[in-house]
């Protein structure tokens, strides 16, 4: 029983910790490092994180977890509440039928998957930026944000790799 | 054919994984565009939640935030360093110039002492209610805010001034109890009412998410060129009058941009004024003598 009672405990830990992990991420890039005229500077953390872990880990990445993460990130950020959840719960859906793909090809392929999704999220990020502003804006901050969070991907994908050695397959 | 046992159990198990997890992603997929419509009117409840939030991360924020200050600081540091002589000549001038304007400035105070007693008149000054530390820069592509660690525990209301040592950086927006969100006056959703401080015209300041602000509503003979100071006019009472935000910088046909003075690139310490607590002081009197 007490074996029993440890897997419960360990399973709980290893479903929470890739949520700590990147949440610390998030708060990190939050402080005041940088200048304050630099917020589109800063790769969206969350869905490297969504791409990544649907890929190689879906069983962490219930969808869920991914809308409550988009909310933390929304509230954080203090920009519109729901557009990062909405990019975010689109990352499973949209990788459901592809993750073997990508599971079993190299990793520049799965950039270049990477690449696609942020091409959608940046058009999505600047129609809704739009909409709320109510007026026409120009695309580039979004596209910047994007380009920053593709460029940071190996990066990050070698964090959360190491992340997932480490602690999930323990 | 009959199916073998472990299949049919597959079958069932893909049958009812598949819709399970289409559901799911439809269910929060529409819950996520509801939150993104409801963020459009504004929404009260919205607003508390984002205050909540601000409050609960205010502590994890100000602890991440010190070494990174520190950090900032060194390197700036290291920059210094290596130009140090440059720097102590530049600052050298710089002191004999202000000396000389300082000169100025006490000449003109008593002349404005004067003239103020004789017209009865009384001087008008926000006051400084809390200077608060920056301790987290939140934003996106479209949104230029920073926290502050002051929130209404510290008297923090909506719709107050912030200024650093050199001029304007925006208005609170969402004040909790231990933190505030700042709108920075670069945001697209920064409007201030303006004046010019030579030609005295009014406009409207605009952010538009960019280094430069857009001056705006400018009258059709305003008197502007590149050089001249960007006041706040006080007008609609959201600023306190005479606050400088910045110095025009270009002047076209259908276009005045403005750089601001406020050094946004690297807030730390920022004062919050309270306008609408200012005294309606009488003139203080100084001298030279006095402080000679």
């Amino acid at each position: 029983m007490p074996a029993k009672a440890d897997n419960i405990v360990v399973s709980a830990v290893q479903s929470i910790a890739p949520f700590v992990l990147v949440f610390l991420l998030l708060l990190v890039t939050r402080v005041p490092f940088r200048a304050s005229d630099m917020s589109m500077y800063v790769p969206l953390i969350s869905l490297s994180f969504a791409f990544y872990f649907t890929i190689h880990r879906p069983r962490f990445t219930p969808i869920l977890s991914l809308f409550l993460l988009g909310l933390a990130d929304d509230f954080l950020a203090g920009g519109v509440i729901g557009l990062t959840s909405l990019i975010l719960v689109s990352v499973p859906a949209l990788l459901l039928n592809q993750r073997r793909f990508f599971r079993n090809r190299s990793f520049v392929v799965a950039w270049a998957g990477f690449a696609l999704v942020c091409l959608g999220a940046s058009a999505v990020i600047w129609l809704v930026e739009a909409f709320r502003i109510g007026a026409p804006i120009s695309p580039f901050p979004a596209i910047v944000q994007m380009a920053m969070t593709l460029l940071a991907y190996p990066v990050l994908s070698w964090i959360f790799g190491t992340f997932e050695r480490m602690v999930l397959r323990s | 054919m009959a199916e073998p046992a472990h299949r049919k159990g597959a079958t069932r198990q893909k049958l009812f994984r598949k819709p399970t997890k289409k559901f799911g992603f439809g269910f929060f997929f529409a819950i996520s565009l509801t939150l993104i419509v409801i963020n459009t009117v504004n929404s009260p409840v919205l607003v508390s939640l984002r205050k909540e939030a601000a409050d609960l991360s205010a502590p994890v924020l100000e602890t991440l935030s010190v070494p990174a200050i520190y950090l900032r600081r060194f390197v700036n540091n290291l920059g210094d360093l290596a130009d140090l002589r440059d720097q102590n000549n530049r600052l050298l001038e710089e002191n004999r110039r202000l000396k000389d304007w300082q000169r100025l400035a006490d000449l003109l105070e008593i002349e404005n002492s004067r003239l103020r007693e004789v017209l009865n008149a009384k001087l008008v000054r926000p006051q400084t209610l809390v200077t608060a530390r920056v301790i987290a820069v939140v934003g996106g592509p479209f949104v230029r805010s920073v926290l502050l660690n002051a929130g209404s525990d510290e008297g923090v209301r909506e719709g107050l001034s912030v200024v650093d040592q050199n001029g304007v950086v925006g208005q609170t927006v969402e004040v909790g109890r231990r933190a505030a969100r700042v709108l920075l006056l670069t945001d697209f959703n920064s409007r201030i009412p303006v004046r010019l401080g030579r030609s005295k015209d009014n406009g409207i300041l605009r952010g538009r998410n960019e280094d430069l602000l857009d001056l705006d509503f400018l009258p059709v003979s305003a008197d502007v060129v590149t050089g001249d100071k960007v006041l706040t006019s006080g007008d609609g009472g959201l600023f306190p009058p005479g606050l400088l935000i910045g110095i025009v910088t270009s002047v076209g046909s259908d276009h005045v941009k403005v750089r601001p003075v406020a050094d946004l690139k690297a807030l730390e310490f920022v004062r919050i004024l309270d306008f609408s607590a200012s005294e309606m002081e009488p003139a203080p009197q100084v001298s030279i003598e006095e402080e000679s």
